[in-house]
Order: C-alpha cells, then structure tokens, then sequence
C-alpha cells in the first residue's frame, strides 16, 4: 500500500464560501434553543449560523469554486508523480533481476517513465469518480442504508479525493471502506462479514485495511451536516409563512407543500449527494435549491415573504440558482468510458503489469519468433481485462 | 500533525474507560503530559463504533469545557487517542481533597458552574453526554473541571426515540429513564447534573441503587413518589406500577445541610421528577448562586461568558485579544 500524504493542499487553500455566506432566516433548525424571558441578564443563544461556523464541515470542507478546483489539481498531480515514482521504482528492481539484454531494453527511451505512462487525465479521473458515487450509492441501496448512512459515505468518498488521487487509491475498495465507515459513524450497525459477504471478490480485510487511511484522510471529522434536516425545517417553515393565518396563495395548502417537500427530498438524493454542491454551499442553501428547483414559484414566493429586503433576497436567488447549475453540473460517465478509464488506471496502479505489457509489445514487433527472455509468464492482458471495474450485478448502474 | 506512538512515553495506567485503557502519556520532544485512550482493534470489525462515534463528537466539542482530542494515533492492532493531560476525576479527586469526600461549597460552586457550562456546550452543538458521573469528569492542576468520556454521547437528530434506555451508569440515570422512556433528551444530563452536586456537596451519591427498582425507590424516598397528578402521563410508561410504595417528598436541606438555600434552590431544579420541568444548562448558568462567578465584576464579565467571548473572537478577533491582555494586567 503506497504511503499516505497527508494535509496536502486543503489547509492552505481554503476559502470563503461562495455567495452569501450562511442562510439563517429561512432555516428553522432553532429547536434547542430555550428563552427565558425574565431572566435578569439573558446570554446570547447560539444561533444555527453560530453552529455551523463551528462545524469541522465549515472549517475543513468548504470551499470556492476556484479553490476546489486548485486542490484537484494539486491532488492529480501528486497523484502522477507518485504513479511515476512507483513505475521507476518497479523499473528499477526489474533492471537489478533481469539479464542484459532485458536491462538495455528497459534503459531504451520506449521504457522511459514519461513514454509508458499514460494515467488517466484529471477530468477522467473525476468522472470515474463521480461513476463510483453512483455505485457507491447503489451499493448503499443494496444493503437498505437510510439515506443518511449513503449521504455520509458519499461525503466520505468525496472528501477522500480531495486528499488522494485515484492514481494511488482505486475507488473501489475506497467506497466499500466509507459505507462502512459511515455505517458505523451514523449509529447503523452492520457486521464486517455480512457486508463483506455480499459484495463482489471482497474480504473483510479489504475494507478494515483502509478504515484508518479514509479515517486519517478525513482528518477524523466524521460528522456531516446533511441538507435533509434543514429541508424539513423548510417545510415546517413554509406552512407557517404561506398557509397561517390564513393561505397566500389560491392553490397551495398541506397537501401541495408536503408533495414539494417529497419532490425535494428526491431532488437532494438525485444530485446533491453526488455533486459538489455541499463543498461549496452550507446546508440550508442546498435544501433551499432543492425547493427551489422543484417549485420555483412557491418556494419563491416563500422567499419574497421572508426577505423584505430585496437586496438579500435577490443575493440568495442568486446563491440558490448557483447551486442548483453546480448541482446538476455532473457528468455521469458511461459503463463503456468507465471501463477505459478503469484499464489506465489498472496500468497506473499496476505497474509491474504495465513493463510486461510494455515488454512483450516490444518483443513481438522486433521479434515475434524468438524467445528474448521475459520477466515472467505471459498472461498479463488476459488478467488486465478481467479485473476490476464489473460490480457485483445487483450494483450495476 | 499525525504521530507515531513512538512519539509519546507511556507512563502509569490511569484507569479503564467504557471501551478502552488510559495511560498517563509524555511527548518525547515537549515533554507534555497527554492521556493515551488505547482501543484495541477488533478484527472483527475494525475500529469500534464507540470510538468512531467518540472521535466524531470530539472532533466537533472545541471548548474549554470539554476535555481536548489532540491526536488519532493507528498502530497494527490498536488505536490510540490522544488527549489532554488532567491530574485526576473528580471521584479521585473528592476522595483526596475532600472532606470525607465532601468539597468546599465555593468549589462546588465552580466545579458546577463549569459542568453546566460544558453541558451548554454539548446541548448547544445537539450532543447528549448520556454518562455523566463523577468518574467522567476531569479535573486539572488549575481547578479547571471538563467533561470527558464520550464513549457513550451522541449526536441527537430529529428523532428522539430511538435511543438505548442502558445507557448513563445507574446512580446518576434520571427517574424517566429508569421508566424506561426512549425518548429522553438533553434532560437527562441535567438529572446526573443535579446528582453530582449533591455528591459534592456531602461526599455521598445521592442515590446509590443497586438495580434498577432499587434506584427508583431510592429517588422516590427523597423525591416523592411520583403519581399521575404530580406527573402527568406517568403511568403510561413501561416500567410503571401501581404498587409503589408512597413516599412524601423530603427536604433537600436535611440531606445537604452545608448547601445554602439559593444552592439548594438550583439542586432542586436540577432535580426535578419530570424531565420537562428540570431546567436547561443555559438557565441554570443564569441562576443566582452562580453571580458571584458569572457576575464578579461588571468590568470583566465578558471574560466569565464564554458565549459572548467566543462571537467577538470572530467578530474582533484582534481587539478582542488586546481587551483580554489589559484585562489580564489589570488581574496581575
């Protein structure tokens, strides 16, 4: 296993959130807060804005636009140097067992580590990515997690890659490791060996072994504020505003705003949990973008009622309509792509297999019928296909 | 950040946690002290979802109140957390300074008005302790008393009624629990509050069951038993019987005759059958046995209010800092 690196760019590079910062008004989380009115000298109570800006979410976990993208690309550069690294360290013992001929091959430039290394680019990469969220979501379903267990892992997952590249770490295995983790984390007990059990070629070892390098990577901040709580607020919220004293609008009561809550549940569940938008926008934002998305003329009516200020409303339309353009802004590549991509990264990860490949290239275009001395035996394109990338049927997307 | 274990001593054993051993711990290069919590690692399931969920609370508690995590540490088969260095629990820490256990009521003061202050921040941030004791509180060389132990706490979301009734050590479980209500709240640290003052105060736990009935009867003989006038719903909780034996509620004084009648007062809301009816952390800081503390001197009572202080850290963080340092020298 390839050594973890750790605090790379993240701490340096963290930003002001984008938009208005937090949205307070419209959240109605403030259950736990008791006034007492004739108290002589009441202390100021801590408001969810307060809360959340004490948030490890907020602190570690928030970004720009612009700073998220510099820590992925920070992270995919490392991510190939280390990948290069590897390749010359698995070149190099190659070169101290092999005979002379093989050595002055392997010294020719076609050996050379930036002509056989052909990693996938950055946006391949995050597109795998996004492809195994979606798996990992999947798998989430397989086993009943609540939705909060899979919106955890998912957070986990993400929050992985803006520390690790997938050229050092497969998503695969990462994946089952941050459903177990947030299993655990989220109070849903499930035993190792029944979730190992049921996925495909996974022992339980695979998953433990990574539990203290997604735990490390997370900097073991595992609580996740989830825009799911504040959406429900909303919805007490939006009864109170649009329906008492009495309706504001002809045609809503309960029933409409309850079928908008369940809408917008969806909608958080469909393109929250995998895009970037909790990286960039604070809970209430999100819900906020999710209502919005789904009904704009209620929710936007709700708003008009909350903000009399049309400066700070319009501020918030805009942050909302910015996070619901980013949420939707995720490519799901297909499982054809995938697949390729996966075959890069097997090579990139693999890179003893990549010097046979490469080796035995070359002595079949030089000479196909002689018998140059191999490293080892010759199954290595056979065993490249078939591994990784197939999830267990029940998985597929 | 992230240390080898290599990278701290270990010294002497310092006792056996819910699911873990701590040691008394040097750093190598700065010599601190820390408390290394040892957690063994199940190969059956990893690291421990008491551990997972301590370490996630922990790493969201950033209070003065609360005792610091400063480290995760993983070696081959064990997980060690690392956190600040207190001399001693309170249970240890009575039985040394006490007298027969019992403190000074001016600590007992200030040991309360911290725990509360440490539970405010819990409630605040929607974490319940859950095993609030004597044992779980720590207490260091400059009398500053934090809560530790999260092996139990956890996060409450919206539904409150999913919760084990096992959970708080038996002495210091709220009645409501003993009836075996699933759907406690932040009530219940107040109750192992209210029955940790007591134990200061005398140096006795205040009601020492031995099980589960035997605890109840044992608040009931100081409390009154409770019937469906004085609490309301009361019969429709599990463990109700009709057959309880009927107690009169005892005065407080006569069990705690050094507390004041102001004290008494807060024990007595701190105390309160019904969980609706106890007060909050928040309030009871606000209590007037505590403004000799909260209020010593109008001039620095900013410095006394960890709320106000923490808002104009963000609002004025410099300023702030200056304000403090005068306010120090004026101290000195």
């Amino acid at each position: 296993m390839a050594v973890i690196k750790q605090e790379t760019t993240s701490e340096k590079l963290r930003g002001e959130r984008n938009g208005s910062d937090t949205f307070s008004k419209g959240s109605t989380e403030d259950t736990s807060d008791q006034s007492k009115p004739d108290t002589p000298a009441p202390k100021p109570y801590v408001s969810n804005d307060d809360l959340y800006r004490r948030s490890s979410q907020y602190k570690l976990w928030s970004y720009t636009s612009a700073t998220l993208l510099q820590i992925r690309q920070d992270v995919y550069k490392e991510g190939v140097k280390l990948a290069k690294e590897r390749l010359s360290e698995t070149k190099q013992n190659l070169i101290r067992d092999s005979t002379p001929e093989v050595v002055e091959l392997l010294k020719s430039h076609e050996f050379s580590v930036d002509s056989l290394l052909d990693p996938p680019n950055l946006t391949e990469e995050n597109k795998f990515l996004t492809y195994y969220s979606k798996i990992l979501l999947n798998t989430g379903d397989f086993f009943r997690m609540p939705t909060q267990v899979k919106a955890t892992a998912a957070s986990f997952f993400k929050k992985f890659y803006l520390i690790n590249s997938a050229l050092e770490y497969h998503p695969k295995s990462v994946l089952y490791t941050c459903l177990f983790l947030a299993a655990k984390s989220e109070n849903y007990f499930m035993s190792i060996e029944s979730f190992a059990s049921k996925l495909p070629n996974t022992e339980p070892k695979d998953v433990l072994d990574l539990e203290f390098i997604v735990l490390k990577s997370l900097k073991f901040t595992l609580l996740v504020h989830h825009p799911f709580r504040p959406l429900y607020g909303l919805f007490l919220d939006t009864q109170a505003v649009l329906l008492y004293p009495s309706p504001m609008m002809y045609d809503v009561n309960v029933d409409t705003l309850g079928g908008l809550y369940d809408k917008a549940k969806k909608w958080l569940v469909d393109y929250a949990i995998i895009s970037d938008v909790e990286l960039l926008f604070t809970p209430p934002q999100i819900a906020l973008a999710a209502m919005y998305d789904t009904d704009k003329r209620i929710t936007d009516k709700y708003l008009k009622r909350k903000f009399s200020d049309t400066n700070e409303y319009d501020q918030l339309v805009h942050t909302i309509v910015k996070c619901i353009r980013k949420a939707k802004d995720v490519e799901i590549p297909s499982k054809d792509e995938s697949k390729l991509i996966d075959k890069k990264l097997f090579f990139v990860l693999h890179p003893e297999r990549l010097l046979k490949k490469k080796t035995k290239q070359v002595n079949n275009a030089a000479a196909p019928t002689d018998a140059i001395p191999q490293p080892t035996s010759s199954n290595e394109n056979s065993t490249a296909v078939a591994t990784p990338v197939t999830p267990a049927a029940p998985l597929s997307i | 950040m992230t240390g080898s274990s290599s990278q701290f001593q270990q010294l002497e054993k310092l006792g056996e946690g819910t699911y873990a051993t701590v040691y008394k711990g040097r750093n190598r290069t700065t010599g601190t002290l820390v408390a290394l919590k040892e957690i063994n690692l199940d190969s059956e399931e990893g690291t421990p979802s008491t551990a997972i969920r301590e370490i996630s609370l922990m790493k969201e508690l950033d209070n003065e109140n609360i005792v610091t995590l400063y480290d995760v540490i993983h070696t081959e088969n064990k997980l060690t957390l690392v956190f600040e260095f207190m001399d001693k629990d309170l249970k240890k820490y009575m039985e040394t300074h006490g007298n027969q256990g019992a403190l000074d009521i001016k600590l007992v003061k200030s040991f309360m008005f911290q725990l509360l202050k440490g539970i405010m921040f819990c409630h605040d941030n929607r974490v319940l302790h859950r095993d609030l004791k004597p044992q779980n509180l720590l207490i260091n060389a400059k009398g500053e008393l934090k809560l530790g132990d999260f092996g139990l706490a956890r996060a409450f979301g919206i539904p409150f009624n999913t919760f084990s009734n096992e959970v708080v050590t038996l002495w210091y479980r709220a009645p409501d629990v003993l009836l075996g209500s699933k759907s406690y709240t932040t009530s219940i640290d107040i109750w192992s509050a209210g029955c940790i003052f007591a134990e200061m105060c005398t140096g006795k736990p205040l009601f020492p069951g031995t099980a589960n009935d035997d605890q109840l009867i044992k608040i009931f003989r100081l409390m009154g038993t409770p019937n469906e006038r004085t609490w309301p719903g009361i019969s429709q909780f599990p463990n109700f019987k009709n057959n309880w034996q009927i107690f009169i509620p005892q005065d407080l004084r006569n069990m705690i005759p050094n507390l004041d009648s102001m004290g008494l007062n807060l024990l007595t809301s701190l105390l309160q059958m019904r969980p609706d009816a106890r007060i909050t952390a928040r309030q009871a800081l606000q209590h007037p046995w505590f403004h000799e503390i909260s209020n010593p001197n109008p001039l620095l009572q900013h410095l006394s209010d960890p709320y106000q202080q923490q808002q104009q850290q963000q609002q004025h963080h410099h300023q702030q800092q200056q304000q403090q340092q005068q306010h120090q020298q004026l101290y000195q």
